[in-house]
């Protein structure tokens, strides 16, 4: 599975839990009420899981910019899964 | 004593700021003392009671706490997140006149919910080992005590990015009435700071995993923010860095407080930990020392106690803060906590309360609720689960979630839930945790 995917999946589970069922296009603005509705606890979620399916935990170091669903994706797609 | 600040503050000074879509709303001094002087009109039966309130993060909660304090009523500060199964046992237990701002009914007046001498105070919650919140008692002066006042500050616009049940949104409050400055609400969500910083905010108060969440954002106006300030969880070095660089005019500051003690004291030089020249030192307005590798602190300024349960401090006023610290050099650097409660984005979580929602399924054996290392929120809560043997595995996870979406606040409910054939146990029988 590409990273991509497992991302995407990842996502759509958060927001299943949360009774959520935003549009998953690429402009979507990941945070905040007006976007995909992800707040700081669901982000830790998903970059807990995906650090434990991809090894890939791009918030441990450096600025990290995530305006939209696309940039969010783009972040684990920047380094290849291990 | 906010009551009487609101109405010796000139009137015409803008005070609450919200915004709806792109409109910015304003009231002046002079309009909330109106609306607060109805409000004290027509709740004229909650004088000298005890009253609990929703802080949801609007201009009523705002306008209540002017209103019950005029009341000489206790106010309890109940977070907007509490399910009303606790709070219906919170209403019971200190014996509450009204829950506002809720649906939750409150108990029938009788003398065991007045104020003793109608003098107003303020109630806390704080994160307890059981499903019950402790109470924190203070009074609008304990919490003022700490609050700088200055000329300066007259024309500061603060953000409020805590809810108003939170010390530290109590703190972003009192600064800007004490200074005659103005309060941004409904920027409880990074989007939403993000919106409302648009609107001129001068002092920006947050945790690091809200700032760090702030800081993923792009469209950020921080052309006018002065002043950062940061707390509730240890800060790192890398978040410093970064704030200091995206935030050039600011300076950025970190401090130490907690709902027991205060504000304790702040860190001006971008670097993490605080100077080993705060121990021990009576320049401070608080008294630090390590013991045992644990920060404790005596202040004048602290709460007046829990409700119906014994002073953590001992006879010397000394506070263990719970805090593990480390010296290195000239620093002394936070390590983690002394018990086992996890610090999820600035909230604490005793693992104990969750793993009495976990245990309440008949279908769990055995449960153990730790930290797991976030680089978002600095911990999540992390459940490992042994279930009954015939026990459907997707089916249990998803009840269990459920279980404790519906009792515990959100930042408690377990984020890793691990169904596992054991967990490990020390020689005494009791469950290991790390």
């Amino acid at each position: 599975m590409s990273n991509r995917s497992a991302v995407l999946a990842v996502i759509q589970r958060v927001l299943d839990d949360k009774g959520l069922q935003p549009d998953l296009g690429d402009d979507a603005a990941a945070l905040g009420e007006s976007g995909l509705g992800l707040d700081s606890l669901d982000i830790a979620t998903i970059a807990a899981e995906l650090d434990a399916d991809l090894d890939i935990d791009p918030f441990a170091h450096g600025d990290v910019r995530m305006g939209t669903l696309g940039e969010f994706v783009a972040l684990y797609e920047a380094e290849p899964a291990t | 004593m906010i009551s009487g600040v609101l109405g010796s503050t000139d009137p015409g000074r803008p005070f609450l700021v919200d915004r709806d879509g792109e409109t910015l709303h304003e009231l002046s001094y002079g309009d909330c003392r109106a609306l607060v002087d109805e409000l004290v009109r027509s709740h004229a039966e909650l004088r000298g009671t005890r009253v609990g309130l929703r802080a949801t993060p609007d201009r009523n909660t705002v306008l209540r706490l002017f209103a019950l304090d005029a009341l000489g009523a206790r106010v309890h500060l109940v977070p907007p997140t509490v399910p009303d199964e606790t709070v219906d046992a919170l209403v019971e237990q200190l014996g509450l006149h009204a829950v506002l701002g809720s649906s939750v009914e409150g108990t029938s007046v009788d003398t065991t919910s007045t104020n003793g001498d109608g003098r107003p105070e303020v109630v806390l919650f704080t994160s307890g080992t059981t499903g019950t919140p402790k109470a924190v008692l203070h009074t609008w002066e304990s919490l003022a005590a700490r609050i700088h006042r200055s000329a300066t500050l007259a024309d500061a616009r603060w953000m409020l990015a805590y809810p108003l049940s939170a010390f530290a949104g109590l703190q972003v409050f009192l600064h800007a009435l004490l200074n005659g400055g103005s309060v941004v609400l409904g920027a409880g969500v990074p989007a939403g700071a993000a919106r409302a910083m648009s609107a001129g905010v001068t002092h920006l108060s947050a945790t690091p995993t809200f700032l760090r969440l702030l800081l993923m954002l792009d469209d950020v106006d921080t052309e006018s923010l002065a002043q950062v300030t940061l707390g509730g969880e240890p800060v790192d070095q890398p978040l410093l860095d970064r704030a200091g660089q995206r935030f050039p005019n600011s300076r950025v500051t970190h401090i130490y407080a907690s709902s027991e003690m205060g504000a304790c004291f702040s860190v001006h030089d971008g670097r993490a930990g605080f100077p080993v020249t705060y121990l021990e030192s009576d320049d401070l307005a608080v008294w630090l020392t390590i013991r045992d590798g644990e920060l404790h602190i005596r202040s004048a300024h602290g709460m007046g106690g829990y409700v119906g349960l014994a002073d953590p401090r001992d006879d010397t006023g000394l506070y263990p803060t719970g805090d593990l610290v480390e010296v290195v050099d000239d620093r002394v650097h936070f390590l983690g906590r002394r018990n086992e409660s996890i610090n999820v984005g600035g909230q604490k979580v005793h693992p104990r309360e969750v793993e009495e929602v976990l245990l309440a399924e008949p279908r769990v054996r055995a449960a153990r609720v730790s930290g797991a290392n976030s680089s978002v929120t600095g911990q999540i809560v992390r459940a490992d689960v042994v279930a009954a043997a015939d026990a459907d595995e997707a089916e249990l996870r998803r009840a269990l979630l459920d279980r404790c979406r519906r009792q515990l606040q959100p930042f408690k409910v377990p984020r890793i839930l691990k169904i596992v054939d054991a967990l490990e146990q020390t020689d005494s029988g009791k469950l290991t945790r790390r």
